[in-house]
Protein backbone atom coordinates (compact mmCIF):
# COMPACT_ATOMS: atom_id res chain seq x y z
CA UNK A 1 0.00 0.00 0.00
CA UNK A 2 1.47 3.34 -1.01
CA UNK A 3 1.12 6.55 0.93
CA UNK A 4 -1.35 7.72 -1.64
CA UNK A 5 -3.50 4.60 -1.25
CA UNK A 6 -3.58 5.17 2.48
CA UNK A 7 -4.42 8.84 2.05
CA UNK A 8 -7.27 8.04 -0.33
CA UNK A 9 -8.69 5.37 1.94
CA UNK A 10 -8.44 7.67 4.95
CA UNK A 11 -10.21 10.46 3.06
CA UNK A 12 -12.96 8.04 2.19
CA UNK A 13 -13.39 7.10 5.85
CA UNK A 14 -13.44 10.71 6.96
CA UNK A 15 -16.21 11.51 4.50
CA UNK A 16 -18.26 8.38 5.14
CA UNK A 17 -17.94 8.02 8.88
CA UNK A 18 -17.52 11.57 10.07
CA UNK A 19 -19.32 13.57 7.40
CA UNK A 20 -16.24 15.65 6.70
CA UNK A 21 -16.71 17.74 3.55
CA UNK A 22 -14.16 16.35 1.03
CA UNK A 23 -12.80 19.79 0.20
CA UNK A 24 -11.65 20.23 3.80
CA UNK A 25 -9.38 17.20 3.69
CA UNK A 26 -5.70 17.88 3.13
CA UNK A 27 -2.51 16.41 4.63
CA UNK A 28 -2.26 19.43 6.94
CA UNK A 29 -5.87 19.35 8.14
CA UNK A 30 -6.04 18.89 11.91
CA UNK A 31 -8.34 16.04 12.91
CA UNK A 32 -9.69 17.64 16.06
CA UNK A 33 -9.73 21.30 15.17
CA UNK A 34 -10.34 21.46 11.44
CA UNK A 35 -12.28 18.25 10.85
CA UNK A 36 -14.23 18.31 14.11
CA UNK A 37 -13.43 14.81 15.32
CA UNK A 38 -13.41 13.95 19.02
CA UNK A 39 -11.54 11.29 20.97
CA UNK A 40 -14.35 8.75 20.57
CA UNK A 41 -14.25 9.30 16.81
CA UNK A 42 -10.51 8.69 16.94
CA UNK A 43 -11.12 5.27 18.46
CA UNK A 44 -13.57 4.43 15.67
CA UNK A 45 -11.01 5.54 13.13
CA UNK A 46 -8.30 3.38 14.68
CA UNK A 47 -10.60 0.36 14.52
CA UNK A 48 -11.31 1.08 10.88
CA UNK A 49 -7.61 1.43 10.09
CA UNK A 50 -6.90 -1.84 11.84
CA UNK A 51 -9.41 -3.53 9.58
CA UNK A 52 -7.73 -1.95 6.59
CA UNK A 53 -4.17 -2.88 7.47
CA UNK A 54 -4.84 -6.09 9.33
CA UNK A 55 -2.45 -4.83 12.03
CA UNK A 56 -3.10 -4.01 15.63
CA UNK A 57 -2.69 -0.29 16.29
CA UNK A 58 -1.86 0.46 19.92
CA UNK A 59 -4.01 3.37 21.12
CA UNK A 60 -1.06 5.16 22.70
CA UNK A 61 0.58 5.25 19.30
CA UNK A 62 -2.37 7.18 18.00
CA UNK A 63 -2.58 9.66 20.84
CA UNK A 64 0.03 12.02 19.38
CA UNK A 65 -1.57 12.01 15.96
CA UNK A 66 -2.90 15.44 15.06
CA UNK A 67 -3.22 15.85 11.31
CA UNK A 68 -4.36 13.76 8.37
CA UNK A 69 -0.71 13.57 7.28
CA UNK A 70 0.26 12.18 10.70
CA UNK A 71 -2.25 9.35 10.32
CA UNK A 72 -0.90 8.47 6.88
CA UNK A 73 2.69 8.46 8.23
CA UNK A 74 1.73 6.30 11.17
CA UNK A 75 -0.13 3.74 9.09
CA UNK A 76 2.60 3.69 6.47
CA UNK A 77 5.28 3.06 9.12
CA UNK A 78 3.16 0.31 10.62
CA UNK A 79 2.81 -1.48 7.30
CA UNK A 80 6.53 -1.16 6.60
CA UNK A 81 7.46 -2.58 10.00
CA UNK B 1 -44.04 56.38 37.56
CA UNK B 2 -45.00 52.84 38.52
CA UNK B 3 -42.79 51.50 35.77
CA UNK B 4 -39.83 53.46 37.10
CA UNK B 5 -40.31 52.17 40.64
CA UNK B 6 -40.74 48.64 39.35
CA UNK B 7 -37.54 48.96 37.34
CA UNK B 8 -35.53 50.17 40.32
CA UNK B 9 -37.02 47.46 42.52
CA UNK B 10 -36.09 44.75 40.03
CA UNK B 11 -32.61 46.20 39.67
CA UNK B 12 -32.05 46.12 43.42
CA UNK B 13 -33.65 42.69 43.68
CA UNK B 14 -31.45 41.32 40.91
CA UNK B 15 -28.36 42.67 42.67
CA UNK B 16 -29.39 41.07 45.94
CA UNK B 17 -30.19 37.81 44.18
CA UNK B 18 -26.75 37.74 42.54
CA UNK B 19 -25.03 38.43 45.84
CA UNK B 20 -27.10 35.78 47.64
CA UNK B 21 -26.33 33.24 44.96
CA UNK B 22 -22.55 33.56 45.15
CA UNK B 23 -22.52 34.04 48.90
CA UNK B 24 -24.92 31.16 49.34
CA UNK B 25 -22.60 28.90 47.36
CA UNK B 26 -19.61 29.92 49.48
CA UNK B 27 -21.49 29.62 52.78
CA UNK B 28 -22.78 26.18 51.89
CA UNK B 29 -19.27 25.07 51.00
CA UNK B 30 -18.01 26.35 54.34
CA UNK B 31 -20.81 25.50 56.72
CA UNK B 32 -23.22 22.99 55.20
CA UNK B 33 -21.23 20.53 53.10
CA UNK B 34 -18.44 19.82 55.64
CA UNK B 35 -20.85 18.62 58.35
CA UNK B 36 -22.66 16.51 55.73
CA UNK B 37 -19.32 15.00 54.74
CA UNK B 38 -18.49 14.42 58.38
CA UNK B 39 -21.75 12.68 59.14
CA UNK B 40 -21.95 10.66 55.92
CA UNK B 41 -19.38 7.94 55.41
CA UNK B 42 -20.73 6.64 52.16
CA UNK B 43 -19.76 8.83 49.19
CA UNK B 44 -22.92 8.16 47.24
CA UNK B 45 -25.17 9.11 50.13
CA UNK B 46 -23.11 12.23 50.78
CA UNK B 47 -23.46 13.39 47.18
CA UNK B 48 -27.17 12.69 47.27
CA UNK B 49 -27.55 14.77 50.41
CA UNK B 50 -25.51 17.63 48.97
CA UNK B 51 -27.67 17.63 45.84
CA UNK B 52 -30.76 17.70 47.99
CA UNK B 53 -29.49 20.81 49.73
CA UNK B 54 -28.81 22.44 46.36
CA UNK B 55 -32.29 21.48 45.20
CA UNK B 56 -33.96 23.09 48.22
CA UNK B 57 -31.78 26.19 47.95
CA UNK B 58 -32.67 26.60 44.28
CA UNK B 59 -36.33 25.99 44.96
CA UNK B 60 -36.31 28.71 47.56
CA UNK B 61 -34.32 31.02 45.28
CA UNK B 62 -36.76 30.57 42.39
CA UNK B 63 -39.68 31.12 44.77
CA UNK B 64 -38.15 34.36 46.07
CA UNK B 65 -37.49 35.67 42.56
CA UNK B 66 -41.10 34.99 41.74
CA UNK B 67 -42.87 36.39 44.79
CA UNK B 68 -40.41 39.28 44.90
CA UNK B 69 -41.52 40.18 41.38
CA UNK B 70 -37.94 40.04 40.12
CA UNK B 71 -38.27 37.23 37.60
CA UNK B 72 -41.37 35.17 36.97
CA UNK B 73 -41.20 31.50 36.06
CA UNK B 74 -43.68 28.86 34.93
CA UNK B 75 -43.13 25.15 34.52
CA UNK B 76 -45.09 23.08 32.02
CA UNK B 77 -45.19 19.31 32.25
CA UNK B 78 -42.70 19.15 35.12
CA UNK B 79 -44.71 16.27 36.59
CA UNK B 80 -43.05 14.07 33.95
CA UNK B 81 -39.90 14.27 36.03
CA UNK B 82 -41.27 12.05 38.75
CA UNK B 83 -41.36 9.11 36.32
CA UNK B 84 -38.05 9.84 34.68
CA UNK B 85 -35.11 7.51 35.44
CA UNK B 86 -31.77 7.18 33.72
CA UNK B 87 -32.59 9.78 31.10
CA UNK B 88 -30.74 12.63 29.52
CA UNK B 89 -32.41 15.96 30.16
CA UNK B 90 -31.54 18.24 27.29
CA UNK B 91 -32.35 21.95 27.21
CA UNK B 92 -31.53 25.09 25.31
CA UNK B 93 -29.66 27.70 27.30
CA UNK B 94 -30.81 31.30 26.83
CA UNK B 95 -30.02 32.66 30.28
CA UNK B 96 -27.84 32.39 33.34
CA UNK B 97 -30.65 31.09 35.51
CA UNK B 98 -31.66 28.11 33.36
CA UNK B 99 -29.77 25.63 35.49
CA UNK B 100 -31.29 27.05 38.64
CA UNK B 101 -34.83 26.74 37.31
CA UNK B 102 -34.31 23.20 36.07
CA UNK B 103 -32.52 21.98 39.17
CA UNK B 104 -35.21 23.48 41.39
CA UNK B 105 -37.35 20.61 40.11
CA UNK B 106 -34.78 17.81 40.38
CA UNK B 107 -33.73 16.59 43.82
CA UNK B 108 -30.98 14.22 42.66
CA UNK B 109 -29.68 14.98 39.21
CA UNK B 110 -26.25 14.52 37.70
CA UNK B 111 -25.14 17.47 35.68
CA UNK B 112 -22.52 18.19 33.06
CA UNK B 113 -21.13 21.60 33.90
CA UNK B 114 -18.83 24.08 32.24
CA UNK B 115 -15.36 23.49 33.68
CA UNK B 116 -14.80 27.18 34.49
CA UNK B 117 -17.18 26.84 37.42
CA UNK B 118 -14.72 24.59 39.27
CA UNK B 119 -12.37 27.57 39.50
CA UNK B 120 -15.11 29.94 40.62
CA UNK B 121 -14.31 31.01 44.19
CA UNK B 122 -17.97 30.92 45.25
CA UNK B 123 -19.32 27.97 43.32
CA UNK B 124 -16.26 25.74 42.90
CA UNK B 125 -16.88 24.09 46.26
CA UNK B 126 -20.47 23.34 45.31
CA UNK B 127 -19.37 21.65 42.08
CA UNK B 128 -16.91 19.43 43.94
CA UNK B 129 -19.29 18.55 46.77
CA UNK B 130 -22.12 17.65 44.39
CA UNK B 131 -19.91 15.41 42.25
CA UNK B 132 -20.89 16.96 38.94
CA UNK B 133 -19.17 16.12 35.67
CA UNK B 134 -16.77 18.61 34.09
CA UNK B 135 -17.25 19.29 30.41
CA UNK B 136 -13.57 19.68 29.57
CA UNK B 137 -12.45 16.16 30.32
CA UNK B 138 -11.67 13.55 27.77
CA UNK B 139 -14.80 12.37 25.94
CA UNK B 140 -14.15 8.83 27.13
CA UNK B 141 -13.92 9.66 30.82
CA UNK B 142 -17.08 11.72 30.52
CA UNK B 143 -18.83 8.65 29.12
CA UNK B 144 -17.67 6.51 32.04
CA UNK B 145 -18.98 9.06 34.54
CA UNK B 146 -22.30 9.24 32.74
CA UNK B 147 -22.55 5.47 32.64
CA UNK B 148 -22.24 5.38 36.42
CA UNK B 149 -24.99 7.93 36.94
CA UNK B 150 -27.33 6.25 34.45
CA UNK B 151 -26.75 2.86 36.04
CA UNK B 152 -27.96 4.32 39.33
CA UNK B 153 -31.08 5.55 37.60
CA UNK B 154 -30.07 9.19 37.88
CA UNK B 155 -30.95 11.64 35.16
CA UNK B 156 -28.24 13.73 33.59
CA UNK B 157 -28.84 17.37 32.81
CA UNK B 158 -26.92 18.76 29.87
CA UNK B 159 -27.03 21.91 27.79
CA UNK B 160 -25.78 20.77 24.39
CA UNK B 161 -24.73 24.30 23.48
CA UNK B 162 -22.00 23.99 26.11
CA UNK B 163 -22.62 27.54 27.26
CA UNK B 164 -25.36 30.13 26.98
CA UNK B 165 -26.73 30.91 23.51
CA UNK B 166 -25.24 33.91 21.79
CA UNK B 167 -28.15 36.32 21.20
CA UNK B 168 -28.96 36.73 17.53
CA UNK B 169 -26.99 33.69 16.44
CA UNK B 170 -28.46 30.31 15.52
CA UNK B 171 -28.13 27.59 18.13
CA UNK B 172 -25.06 25.36 17.75
CA UNK B 173 -24.94 22.03 19.58
CA UNK B 174 -21.85 20.13 20.62
CA UNK B 175 -21.93 16.36 20.20
CA UNK B 176 -21.38 15.26 23.81
CA UNK B 177 -25.04 14.63 24.58
CA UNK B 178 -25.46 12.63 21.37
CA UNK B 179 -22.43 10.51 22.23
CA UNK B 180 -24.08 9.59 25.50
CA UNK B 181 -27.59 9.09 24.12
CA UNK B 182 -26.59 6.88 21.19
CA UNK B 183 -24.02 4.86 23.09
CA UNK B 184 -26.20 3.99 26.09
CA UNK B 185 -29.50 4.31 24.22
CA UNK B 186 -30.49 6.81 26.86
CA UNK B 187 -33.95 8.32 26.44
CA UNK B 188 -33.85 12.07 25.95
CA UNK B 189 -36.26 14.37 27.75
CA UNK B 190 -36.49 17.53 25.70
CA UNK B 191 -36.89 20.78 27.60
CA UNK B 192 -37.49 24.14 25.99
CA UNK B 193 -36.71 27.30 27.90
CA UNK B 194 -38.21 30.54 26.72
CA UNK B 195 -37.37 33.81 28.35
CA UNK B 196 -39.34 36.92 27.53
CA UNK B 197 -38.11 39.60 27.50
CA UNK B 198 -34.56 38.24 27.30
CA UNK B 199 -32.49 38.70 30.43
CA UNK B 200 -29.13 37.52 31.78
CA UNK B 201 -28.11 36.44 28.30
CA UNK B 202 -24.54 35.74 27.34
CA UNK B 203 -22.41 38.85 27.30
CA UNK B 204 -24.81 41.07 29.21
CA UNK B 205 -23.98 42.18 32.76
CA UNK B 206 -26.38 41.46 35.63
CA UNK B 207 -27.57 45.07 35.87
CA UNK B 208 -28.69 45.22 32.23
CA UNK B 209 -32.23 44.22 33.17
CA UNK B 210 -35.12 44.48 30.68
CA UNK B 211 -37.69 47.32 30.84
CA UNK B 212 -40.40 44.95 32.08
CA UNK B 213 -40.25 41.84 34.23
CA UNK B 214 -38.92 38.71 32.51
CA UNK B 215 -40.84 35.52 32.53
CA UNK B 216 -39.32 32.10 32.02
CA UNK B 217 -41.45 29.35 30.51
CA UNK B 218 -39.86 25.97 31.05
CA UNK B 219 -41.61 23.21 29.12
CA UNK B 220 -40.93 19.52 29.47
CA UNK B 221 -41.77 18.36 25.97
CA UNK B 222 -41.29 15.00 24.27
CA UNK B 223 -39.36 12.06 25.62
CA UNK B 224 -37.30 10.56 22.80
CA UNK B 225 -36.80 6.84 22.86
CA UNK B 226 -33.29 6.21 21.59
CA UNK B 227 -33.35 2.43 21.42
CA UNK B 228 -32.82 1.42 17.84
CA UNK B 229 -32.16 4.97 16.62
CA UNK B 230 -30.74 4.70 13.08
CA UNK B 231 -29.90 1.10 13.89
CA UNK B 232 -27.99 0.43 10.68
CA UNK B 233 -25.80 3.50 10.66
CA UNK B 234 -22.31 3.61 12.18
CA UNK B 235 -22.00 5.21 15.60
CA UNK B 236 -20.29 8.34 14.30
CA UNK B 237 -23.13 9.00 11.86
CA UNK B 238 -25.85 8.45 14.48
CA UNK B 239 -24.18 10.95 16.76
CA UNK B 240 -23.91 13.58 14.06
CA UNK B 241 -27.44 13.11 12.77
CA UNK B 242 -28.91 13.29 16.26
CA UNK B 243 -26.95 16.45 17.03
CA UNK B 244 -28.23 18.09 13.87
CA UNK B 245 -31.79 16.89 14.34
CA UNK B 246 -32.04 18.37 17.80
CA UNK B 247 -30.34 21.56 16.71
CA UNK B 248 -33.06 21.90 14.08
CA UNK B 249 -35.75 20.99 16.59
CA UNK B 250 -34.70 23.81 18.92
CA UNK B 251 -34.22 26.31 16.14
CA UNK B 252 -37.81 25.54 15.10
CA UNK B 253 -39.13 25.73 18.66
CA UNK B 254 -37.51 29.06 19.34
CA UNK B 255 -38.66 30.82 16.21
CA UNK B 256 -42.28 29.68 16.39
CA UNK B 257 -42.97 30.69 19.94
Amino acid sequence: MTREDIYNKLSEYLVEMFEVPPEQISPDAQLYEDLDLDSIDAVDLVVKLQDLTGKKIPPEEFRTVRSVGDVVDRVHALLAA
Amino acid sequence: MFEKINYVWRLIGTGIAFACFSLGGALMTLFVFPPIALLTKDDETRIRRVRRVIYHAFRFFVFMLRIGGIIDSRFHGAEKLSQLRGALIVANHPALLDTVFLMSRMPDVQCIVKHELWDNPYLGGVMRAAGYIRNDGDAMSMMTQCEKALAKGQNILIFPEGTRSVPGQPIRFQRGFANIATHFETPIQLVTILCDPPTLAKGSPWYAIPPRQSRFDISFDELLDMSGYLRHEPRSIKVRRLTRELEQYYIGKLCHE
